[in-house]
């Protein structure tokens, strides 16, 4: 710790601070456009400037290390002074240099509002400009259809080009140019080929960089903020909805240090146009082959006629990827209920299960905890798409000290570099017998393991987890105070399902068994549309958007979408969060759980709650750790590995593949959103036929 | 004169004349000329008593609905004193920018809507909170994108 002295206050802050975070540290407000938290410090706005007593010069804060400040003449501390003219003369005469080439375009600027520039030239500033030469001209470049540019505007801070590069871990953005002639580019014209793109557009000081789709379409402070949680992945990343009237018009990231620090990937941010379009306003039912809308009067009574005279074991419900846990809990009540055993919240068939315990499916060393191991082996997923935030987490890990990196799977781009060790079950059990690997992660204090939720989906699901389990206790990843067995979900819903054991019951069917023909005859469908349903079975299907499930319905019910409710969901790490409501369902549709309450009352097994809250005091009292708001309820990571060895089967050769084959195209919303259509086109596309 | 006639010019002032002008018309009245509505423009015969007390007086007799905007540009120019020459007596040719006679719409189903109106297009255009409804007979195909 050293002591400094920052306008009179003298503060203790570790020697390896930057005077910009001393002065932070002893309450003094420094203007920045270059200086971010989590990338590399540039120093090159010069906004920083503050005082140091003996500097013959000012000096830029973000750049000058407390260590590096020279004590006074009789010992004293350093001295820092951010509010003397000498500062003020200093930070006016920056910010006129940076006005001289910034064009007078705020009333038709989408960052108008909200930008940096703005305030500081406000707060900082002077009011008038010495420059009477023409300003400096620079073409707009094209850098994808997420981000659009407006590159007069640009201050060369260069934030963009150290987010893509650190954070990003693509190589897209770079500039050209010295001095006055500095471009901020892409080289080649071509659209940055990162999921996590966006983020440079929320990084931009000034309004260089704005989010292309939301361009001219509104201002901040006619927007509505509502804090909630992405579910478009299983990282359950903050956000925050800004809605306008009855729209959503657009999704930001919030701080959160364990989940997504301060990013967002690109489905979670531009998915919105998605919840305008193909939306289920009303409910339908199907006569004579063909799909009428109907009231909801109309749609119960059908739905009640046909579970009246039903065999309970032959009625069923799969719960789908965004569905929230009270709508789940609702669903099981009923079928319950109903005296039914087949309910399963897996439809993609993985044999993750509660029966082995809660450690079995989580992501147990946390995100946060990602940035402790020491070793890490990736199995059959590809954290890329499946999670694009905990891969960043990933590659921050990686460029803070060296890193071993192992996968088993497929052979793609992670950003970081990796031992490739083999594509399926069969490299696996080679990595078990022993090798350099093997011997990394045996030696490695904190291996993180982490398996992608496609290999429990595999038919030999079993049996590749049994073997995974005996590698992990092979190699020490749970030890006391350790858990390294690292489920990567990729469902939303997924954790909160299995928490509250919406499997199957005694004698039940799975999800792949329920969608045989024949099977059942009564089906209910709570938003699962990755699943082909066959004939014969009389479908209701309660959701959002008009989409597989849709189609193969014989009853539609309305619901809403997750900006439209407040809803649980359980991270891929077991951390229970909320939905808030932003806006209103569209048209008809209504609350997913007061769907199923009204239904349960026309069905005759009226659900014992009339409220949200009664939902929950009652889901609470059976779950208590879904009560408490972003807390990680552990599970025991011996048990699951007993379990899981316990588990037989012989696994097959084919090798493990990505669940997420389209990272755009993961679920109902995003399959309706035009913007992802697009990024789905101008990325995936290409590199599948590439593959062919 | 026919009955009809009569009747319009003793109970209306919107059809033609009046009586009033009739009468006016015959004493003081000299016929200018005629446009291709059929509306004639008289001015009077004595001028004004004392010229220093204004202008010739100048007047149109409406053939039928007595509607203002039927006199055609050239003759208004006449009409309001922008100018002294009529139209009938020198080779007017309209401007471009001049357009034919439109009388006023307002109240028909041919009124003026402006751009964006709901009733010119018949489409209400985009608005916040807008949203594409999914229908069944669209298809699987029927996604957007």
């Amino acid at each position: 710790m050293t002591k400094i002295i920052v306008d009179d206050v003298e503060v203790d802050v570790p020697a390896d601070y930057t005077l910009l975070q001393a002065c932070e540290a002893a309450g003094a407000e420094i203007p920045r456009f270059c200086f971010h938290e989590r990338l590399s410090i540039a120093g090159n706005c010069r906004m920083c400037l503050v005082e140091l007593k003996g500097a013959p010069k000012p000096v830029a804060s973000c750049a000058w290390g407390v260590r590096d400040c020279r004590p006074g003449p009789n010992g004293e501390p350093p001295t820092v002074v951010t509010k003397s003219p000498m500062v003020k003369k200093a930070r006016e005469g920056v910010m006129e240099f940076l006005l001289i080439n910034h064009p007078l375009d705020c009333p038709i600027c989408d960052q108008g509002g909200e930008c940096d520039l703005q305030d500081q030239a406000m707060a900082y500033g002077v009011d008038s400009s010495r420059f009477h030469e023409n300003k400096r001209a620079v073409p707009d470049k094209y850098i994808g259809p997420l981000v659009k540019t407006s590159m007069n505007r640009c201050i060369h801070c260069t934030r963009c080009i150290r987010f893509v590069a650190e954070v990003a871990g693509v190589p897209d953005l770079g500039a050209t140019g010295r001095g006055e002639d500095m471009e901020i580019t892409t080289y080649l014209e071509r659209a940055m080929g990162s999921e996590l793109q966006a983020n440079v557009a929320d990084l931009c000081p000034v309004g260089a960089l704005t989010h292309k789709p939301q361009a001219f379409n509104g201002r901040p402070w006619e927007l509505i903020k509502t804090p909630s949680i992405d579910v478009m992945d299983a990282v359950g990343s903050n956000i925050r909805v800004d809605a306008r009237g009855r729209e959503v018009m657009r999704v930001l990231p919030r701080v959160h240090e364990d989940i997504n620090e301060e990013w967002i990937s690109d489905k979670t941010r531009q998915h919105v146009d998605g919840l305008k379009l193909q939306r289920l306003d009303r409910p339908f039912l199907r006569e004579n082959g063909r799909l009428r809308p109907a009231t909801w009067a109309e749609a119960f009574a059908a739905i009640a006629a046909k579970l009246k005279g039903a065999d309970p074991k032959r009625v069923g419900a799969i719960a789908g990827d965004l569905a929230a846990v009270e709508e789940m809990w609702a669903l099981r009540s009923l079928m319950t209920a109903l005296g039914s055993p087949n309910i399963d919240c897996r439809q993609d068939g993985s044999v993750l299960s509660p029966a082995h315990g809660r450690a079995s499916y989580l992501f147990n060393p946390t995100i946060a905890g990602i940035e402790e191991a020491d070793a890490v082996l990736i199995v059959g997923a590809n954290p890329r798409r499946e999670a694009a935030i905990v891969n960043a987490r990933l590659r921050k890990r990686w460029r803070i000290g060296p890193l071993p990196v192992g996968v088993v799977g497929e052979r793609v781009d992670l950003t970081y570099d990796y031992a490739y060790l083999g594509a399926g079950p069969e490299s696996l059990a080679q990595l078990a017998k022993g090798g350099e690997f093997l011997d990394l992660l045996k030696s490695a204090e904190r291996p993180l393991i982490l398996v992608g939720a496609g290999i429990a989906a595999r038919p030999d699901g079993a049996a590749v987890l049994a073997a995974v389990a005996s590698l992990a206790a092979a190699v020490g990843a749970v030890t006391e105070g350790w858990n390294g067995l690292a489920v990567l979900q990729n469902a939303a819903s997924r954790v909160g399902g299995l928490d509250i054991g919406f499997v199957p019951g005694e004698g039940g069917l799975a999800a792949p068994a329920m969608v045989e023909a024949g099977a059942l005859d009564v089906l209910f469908n709570l938003g699962a549309d990755e699943i082909a349903i066959s004939p014969g079975a009389f479908v209701i299907y309660q959701g959002t958007h008009g989409d597989d499930g849709a189609h193969r319905a014989d009853v539609i019910l309305p619901g809403a979408a997750y900006t439209e409710k407040s809803g649980t969901y359980v991270n891929t790490e077991g951390r229970v969060q909320q939905t808030n409501r932003a806006v209103f369902p569209p048209g008809e549709a209504r609350e997913d759980w007061a769907i199923l309450r009204a239904l349960s009352d026309v069905v005759g097994h009226r659900l014992p709650f009339d409220s949200l809250p009664a939902l929950r005091r009652e889901l609470h009292a059976a779950h208590p750790h879904l009560a408490a708001l972003d807390e990680i309820a552990a599970g025991d990571g011996r048990a699951t590995l007993d379990a899981w060895a316990a588990l037989g089967g012989s696994a097959s050769s084919a090798g493990f593949v990505s669940p997420v084959a389209d990272f755009y195209l993961t679920n109902p919303i995003a399959r309706a959103s035009r913007i992802m259509a697009e990024c789905s086109a101008l990325h995936v596309t290409p590199a599948l036929e590439a593959a062919e | 004169m026919k009955l009809i006639d009569f009747l319009t010019r003793t109970f209306t002032w919107w059809n033609g004349q009046t009586w009033g002008t009739y009468w006016y018309t015959r004493r003081r009245g000299e016929r200018v000329g005629e446009d291709e509505l059929g509306n004639v423009y008289y001015r009077a015969t004595d001028h004004m008593i004392d010229p220093s007390m204004g202008p010739e007086r100048r007047w149109v007799v409406y053939n039928g609905l007595a509607d203002m905007s039927r006199v055609p540009p050239s003759w208004r120019g006449w009409l309001a004193h922008t100018h002294n020459v009529p139209p009938s007596e020198e080779q007017y040719t309209p401007r471009e920018w001049e357009m034919a006679h439109l009388p006023n719409m307002t109240g028909t189903p041919e009124a003026y809507r402006p751009q964006g109106s709901p009733s010119a297009s018949g489409r209400r255009p985009a608005a916040t909170g807008d949203y594409v409804p999914w229908s069944p007979d669209e298809g699987a195909a029927g996604r957007a994108g």
